[in-house]
């Protein structure tokens, strides 16, 4: 079994944020100086999807980046499909998910390294709160299978978890996104069918006290455009499972 | 001081409300605060939220209170209830939880929302208004913020797994999906469709109206079948879309028939890309536009077609008029809309069935179907009260409505005309008497049934050719066309025709027989269906 190069990889997606690719790079070093107070080893890998040249510029020149980071240009044009190139470059034994325009707790990095190396792999790890501001302001608190019950005949309506994780990288090395491209396929919402596929699997989803993603609400965001294209997730491995075959999965790591 | 947790604080509210509250008012209360929750949720989905109904009662204070107790309703009694009755909706609107910033007035509100940001949040947000001023934690800054919870409603997500496992392992190839399968020409067009797909491969027949299908148990042997309206009475249209669609992305059959479900054209709307990226072919059944008293055309198509025009592989029509009227409207190439003429069988029919009548006796003359406004009784009213020597003998059921009602009334005055109500079956009426003609009205329609059950039964049929799909049947050689479907005048001269010279009207009677038995035999059928699903491999 290979040893890997660091802790964590942060996998940052950018596309056009502009000036606030660097409001959350300035937010991703607040994470990464946390970390290195705890003694957690980590890189930071920018995925430049389809970027614009300002944002690519403001990504690349940002204080924060250190000499082990990667800046990656790609052409994927797809949520998921980014992502996993983002994890082919990744070092670090686990994996934490970033969108370009969002926030996390100072704290989310060494929380959510705490609760996954302390127990088993065969978990998501996601911020305990999910506070979205701008177009639309609400406090949410994520459900932790370990706390609450999540029924999974619910998830055929709703979702939820978010699209930002903390995970080991040999499961999202198992498990990759699916591509979506809902405006050429119909199919839409990547991260609910990662996490519906996770839970058929026999995953839990878990979250690291004290900790809170803050999501920017935009009237045009990724979501709303999934709805206007009247999105739905692809086929899933959680509806094609019979009744005897619930909740007996378990995770092949 | 240390502030009250988002949990103490429900606690609190749930030890207030149930201490007001009776057990024996409960369940009671629980039902009328869930139709409110969906009037709600209904309002918050169609943006109704900001009209001044609900501007009234999310800023009263008698209506905030009803929204705590059926908050407290909904969470604690009914999430931890056995979760079989759980109301049918899937996530509450954030408008429930806190009013708008508008409402937020006094003191005491201020404090209350503030609490929603927990301590280490507000020194984030402090943290982030150093590169975001905006984001300052001030007092109007935190009170927009609510609440969000999730509403894990089971119901949908239960039905769909109990017909999930009942559709796995039958290997389903082909769905077919109507509103219900009840006596009539649709309906056995759909046992039609369903016959020919079930001798190719396994096929499940879904019903999507909460209405009986008395004629479900003639689907062909070994077709599943599936009451889903029936099933899904209690979910909202959302959630019934969630659920069929899933099912048919997870079956994955390579067609799916659409038999004027309207609620199978919303999901076609909704979710045809993606259902076609999974590898279905879409089909729809089309059978005439409607049309209302001012001339408008309406119907499924209409309605439908502009958006999912893409997605639709093949439209399936029984009559040629309105194959072409749909190719012509929509621009759609000739291999995506194909005439399959549904079977009709003809061989318990022989000359024997023709009229016997001499013109010397006074003439019978038939209408059968179903008593509508749509039937334009106003034109069988005339063309009785023109010709008083011919007797009129008119089967169906009546639809309700006053218009429908004050023609039956006329037509039960006129001394020629008897009405004899609803029938079980043509063949019933047909052999109750001779009749000379087959007297056909309506203001639109497709290719109907009854015009097919004459021509079986050898009798002489007068009918407008223009309207809808009629002209398939109706021409100089097979029928006594009337030049303006709209005029009574038209009809007396056909039927008079008719009438004039039974030779004639037997030997045009001859040949809508021959066109019935040659062009809609079951070999027909199955040979334009071989070629209307080329392609579909």
């Amino acid at each position: 079994m290979s040893v890997a190069a660091v802790d964590v990889s942060l996998i940052a997606t950018f596309h056009r944020e502009s000036y606030l690719a660097g409001w959350t790079l300035d937010n991703l070093s607040d994470l990464r100086r946390e970390a290195d107070a705890v003694g957690i080893s980590h890189e930071l890998i920018c995925m430049l999807d389809k970027a614009d040249d300002e944002t690519a510029e403001i990504v690349r020149d940002h204080v924060g980046l250190r000499k082990q980071d990667q800046v990656v240009h790609v052409d994927c044009g797809d949520a998921g499909l980014n992502r996993n190139e983002g994890v082919a470059r990744a070092r670090g034994e686990f994996v934490a998910t970033f969108d370009g325009d969002d926030y996390f707790s100072r704290n989310w990095l060494s929380a959510a390294y705490r609760v996954l190396a302390a127990g088993s792999r065969a978990r998501v790890v996601l911020p305990a709160y999910l506070v979205s501001f701008g177009a639309e302001s609400h406090v949410y608190e994520i459900p932790d299978q370990e706390k609450v019950v999540v029924p999974e005949e619910a998830l055929l309506t709703i979702h939820p978890w978010i699209s930002t994780a903390f995970i080991a990288k040999r499961v999202l090395e198992q498990w990759p996104y699916q591509s979506t491209r809902v405006e050429e396929t119909g199919f839409a919402y990547e991260d609910w069918h990662w996490n519906l596929e996770m839970v058929a699997h026999g995953y839990k989803f878990v979250t690291a006290p004290g900790t809170a993603r803050y999501y920017r609400r935009q009237a045009d965001s990724l979501l709303t455009r999934a709805t206007k294209g009247q999105g739905i997730i692809r086929p899933n491995a959680l509806f094609r499972r019979r009744p005897n075959e619930r909740s007996n999965a378990k995770p092949n790591l | 001081m240390s502030s009250f947790s988002e949990a103490e604080r429900e606690r609190a509210l749930d030890r207030r409300v149930a201490s007001v509250l009776p057990e024996r008012k409960r369940d009671r209360w629980l039902q009328r605060f869930a139709d409110l929750y969906r009037e709600l949720v209904d309002a918050a989905r169609s943006n109704d939220l900001a009209s001044s109904r609900w501007r009234f009662r999310l800023l009263s204070t008698t209506w905030r209170i009803k929204f705590a107790i059926m908050r407290h309703l909904l969470r604690v009694h009914r999430f931890k209830a056995s979760n079989e009755e759980a109301p049918a909706v899937v996530e509450p609107p954030p408008a429930v939880v806190a009013p708008p910033p508008a409402v937020v007035e006094s003191h005491k509100e201020a404090e209350r929302t503030e609490r929603l940001l927990l301590p280490w949040m507000i020194e984030d947000f402090k943290r982030f208004a150093g590169n975001e001023p905006t984001l300052w934690p001030d007092g109007e800054f935190v009170s927009r913020f609510s609440s969000y919870k999730p509403y894990f409603n089971r119901a949908p997500g239960q039905l769909y797994f109990h017909l999930y496992s009942l559709l796995a392992d039958a290997k389903i190839e082909t769905v077919v999906l109507c509103p219900w399968l009840k006596r009539g020409g649709g309906d056995k067009g759909a046992l039609q469709f369903v016959e020919y797909y079930a001798k190719r491969g396994g096929v499940a027949l879904i019903t999507t109206l909460d209405a009986d299908s008395p004629w479900l148990e003639k689907a062909y042997k070994g077709v599943q079948t599936i009451e889903f309206g029936k099933l899904a009475r209690d979910l909202s249209e959302d959630e019934r879309i969630a659920i069929l669609t899933r099912l048919l992305l997870e079956l994955a059959p390579r067609i799916v028939h659409n038999m004027n479900s309207d609620l199978v054209w919303r999901c076609f709307s909704r979710h045809g890309k993606a259902l076609r990226s999974n590898g279905a072919k879409l089909v729809v059944s089309l059978f005439g536009d409607e049309v209302d008293p001012s001339g408008r055309h309406f119907g499924y198509a209409i309605t439908y077609m502009p958006q999912v025009r893409n997605f639709i592989d093949l439209a399936i029509f029984d009559n040629a008029p309105y194959r072409d009227t749909i190719r012509r409207r929509y621009r759609l190439p000739e291999h995506r809309v194909r005439r399959v003429p549904f079977w009709h069988e003809t061989a318990p029919f022989t000359r024997e069935h023709a009229s016997t009548v001499s013109p010397a006796e006074r003439a019978s003359v038939l209408w059968a179907g179903r008593l509508t406004e749509s039937k334009r009784l106003d034109i069988l009213f005339a063309v009785a009260q023109a010709c008083r020597d011919v007797e009129f003998h008119v089967f169906g059921e009546s639809d309700a409505g006053a218009s429908v009602a004050m023609w039956r009334n006329q037509l039960a005055e006129l001394p020629n005309v008897r009405l004899h109500g609803a029938y079980d079956s043509f063949h019933s009426i047909a052999e109750r008497r001779s009749y000379r003609a087959f007297l056909y009205t309506t203001a639109f329609d497709g290719l109907p049934n009854v015009l097919l059950e004459a021509a079986c039964h050898w009798l002489p049929i007068v009918a407008p050719p223009e309207i809808g799909g009629l002209a398939d049947m109706i021409g100089p050689e097979t029928a006594f066309p009337v030049d303006d479907g709209a005029d009574a005048h038209s009809y007396v001269d056909a039927l008079c025709r008719c009438l004039a010279d039974p030779t004639e009207a037997m030997r045009r009677a001859q040949n809508a027989f021959e066109l019935v038995r040659d062009g809609h035999s079951r070999e027909t059928f199955n040979a334009a269906m071989d070629v209307a699903l080329v392609g579909f491999g």
